[in-house]
């Protein structure tokens, strides 16, 4: 192991040099992996999101869109189905359950969810049920109370009996809050890493009040609205295999508008219109990678001149030139897995910094992890390539030991 | 659409009667391979035979034709209630058959149906029940919408609690590979 000794000091020596050769392997190692990772995460964040739903039934249109904001509250709700529809289809012997939602209206950015107390019951989040952390779920739908996601509790500050005034319409900006209006919050969900965490929940009854009331007017249940509208169901099955026709029977409600969607199919065709971004993403980190490589060769390269001397006293003290072609090795291979461990540290300190940024702007939960098989292999593909471009300047070493012998030119 | 779904049907009959729809080479395993058309009653492949046969006159109707409606709604309870084969349950098989998941959720390996032509459910009318078998993969199986592949388990039974009161075709699968 002397040699590898020899290359640590050696690279001691010229540690400057070095040092910039393995930040550069290490920005470009944190890229690549930071894009693998994000890949996953952004995956896996968003097929946790809604489990144990069979069917969403929404205003007919593009499915995926449908599962984007009745699920991940993204973009904009457009077109409403009438709330009477939920005892055509509750009629329907293979339907077990079903879940309103209603959307369009947010408290300080965060989207305010109209939907029935069988909600909490019966979606899902990661595959577990939802679990209310203080408080209580909504049990009165006639009641003006609010369950907060914990995502929202959380940055809002707020605690259970606290009053908020939710207003009409999404996003931020000057807009009618009705102060007079105050909705109590009596639950708070515990934390799942999905869209759930970032809405408030409110009763459909109370989301219809919210939207009949009128300017100055005073918050007030109205006899139940005929006319309610929701923006989609969530819809369970007693025997999953039976999903085409429970699809065929919802057809036949002889309703032109509604469209019954399979979230699966819906996400799968989501994310295949996304898999040309992400090869994209996955093409730029290789190319970063690439000139990483490069540029570790050409300065291997470049150093070769200065290291004639060097490389001449280590022949002199008995090395043979097979082992000078190890000593430049050893030294490319050394910088590549510092690299490597550091870009690696460097995308865990990013992550452990911007992981709520990531998940609260982009919905993208991330956290610190292992690299997973791909990660590995992508950078055991790195450390070979290196290794294999090293042979370059190694082999021109191996080359001037031999003709230089004792006397190399001086530089 | 309509007449779109009536083509379908016919095609698929004129699969149903010539039963080649994957002549595939049988493996020497425990499992024995089952083609989709084994899991038709006879009976029940007859009557539907009639009943398209008997539709075939509406093949060129106009869209919204009350007669052509009735008709379609007809062979949709058809299709819904369609019987399984008893005598396949229990029996251990191995079948190719083209992805439709159930769940978003993909963590753990969920549950997801099988059916015998692509793009069957998704984009166009789906199969009779018992053309669609559901499958309980081993963990860890990754599949996406309309992958080809096979599965190896003990054929089941499941009740579907339609009005008709049939059953399914569900595998446990002990194995999911990718169809090559």
């Amino acid at each position: 192991m002397i040699w590898l000794h020899l290359a640590i000091q050696s690279a001691l020596a010229r540690k400057g040099a070095l040092l910039i050769m393995v930040l550069s392997t290490a920005i470009s190692v944190a890229i690549l992996l930071g894009v693998l990772k994000v890949r996953d995460d952004a995956k896996t964040s968003f097929s946790n999101a809604i489990s144990g739903v069979d069917l969403v039934l929404g205003s007919k249109g593009s499915p995926a869109e449908l599962i984007l904001y009745s699920v991940f509250h993204l973009g904009k709700p457009t077109n409403t189905i009438p709330a009477s529809l939920e005892k055509d289809i509750t009629a329907i012997p293979l339907v077990d359950w079903i879940v309103p939602i209603q959307l369009g209206d947010s408290y300080r950015n965060y989207p305010v969810v109209g939907t029935s107390t069988a909600f909490f019951e019966r979606v899902r989040a990661q595959g577990r049920p939802l679990v209310i952390q203080a408080g209580k779920a909504l049990t009165d739908p006639t009641s003006f109370d609010v369950v907060l996601g914990s995502r929202v509790a959380k940055s809002l500050g707020l605690t259970l009996s606290n009053q908020i005034a939710i207003a009409h319409g999404s996003g931020s900006g000057p807009k009618k809050d009705h102060s007079d209006s105050p909705f109590k919050v009596v639950g708070i969900l515990a934390a799942t890493g999905t869209p759930i965490d970032q809405a408030l929940y409110i009763s459909t009854q109370a989301f219809d009040a919210l939207h009949d009331i009128q300017d100055g007017g005073q918050l007030q249940f109205a006899k139940l609205d005929p006319n309610s509208r929701v923006n989609a169901f969530f819809i369970g099955l007693k025997s999953r295999a039976s999903i085409f026709s429970a699809r065929r029977q919802i057809d036949d409600l002889k309703n032109a508008n509604l469209m019954a969607v399979m979230p699966g199919v819906a996400l799968d065709d989501l994310w295949s219109t996304m898999e040309v971004a992400e090869n994209a993403l996955i093409l730029i980190a290789y190319g970063v990678l690439l000139t990483t490589i490069l540029g570790i060769t050409a300065t291997l390269l470049i150093a070769l001149d200065n290291r004639r001397r060097e490389l001449a006293i280590l022949r002199a003290i008995g090395a043979k030139p097979f082992q000078i072609l190890f000593f430049i090795l050893a030294e490319a291979f050394l910088v590549c897995m510092i690299g490597i461990l550091a870009g690696w540290a460097l995308l865990q300190a990013l992550i452990a910094m911007y992981a709520d940024q990531l998940r609260t702007e982009w919905g993208v939960v991330s956290s610190f992890g292992f690299p997973n098989t791909a990660d590995l292999t992508s950078l055991l593909i790195v450390l070979f390539t290196v290794l294999l471009f090293a042979t370059i300047p190694a082999a021109k070493a191996y080359k001037m030991a031999l003709h230089d012998g004792l006397n190399p030119p001086s530089p | 659409m309509r007449r779109h779904f009536l083509r379908r049907c016919l095609v698929l009959t004129a699969g149903f009667s010539a039963g080649v729809m994957h002549p595939l080479i049988a493996l020497a395993t425990a499992y024995k391979e089952i083609d989709w058309d084994e899991l038709i009653p006879e009976g029940w492949r007859k009557q539907v035979i009639l009943e398209l046969a008997r539709m075939r006159r509406f093949a060129n109707a106009e869209d919204g034709d009350p007669k052509a409606e009735q008709a379609y709604a007809k062979l949709k309870k058809t299709w819904d209630s369609a019987p399984i084969v008893k005598s396949m349950i229990g029996k251990k098989v191995r079948i190719p058959g083209y992805v439709v998941p159930l769940d978003a959720e993909r963590m753990q390996s969920s549950d997801f149906l099988i059916v015998p032509y692509f793009g069957a459910c998704v984009h166009s009318p789906p199969p009779p029940a018992n053309q669609i078998i559901m499958i309980i993969p081993p963990k860890g199986t990754r599949t996406r919408t309309m992958d080809a592949i096979w599965v190896e388990g003990v054929l089941g039974e499941q009740r579907t609690f339609s009005e008709a009161g049939t059953s399914a075709y569900v595998i446990k699968a002990d194995k999911v590979t990718p169809y090559r």
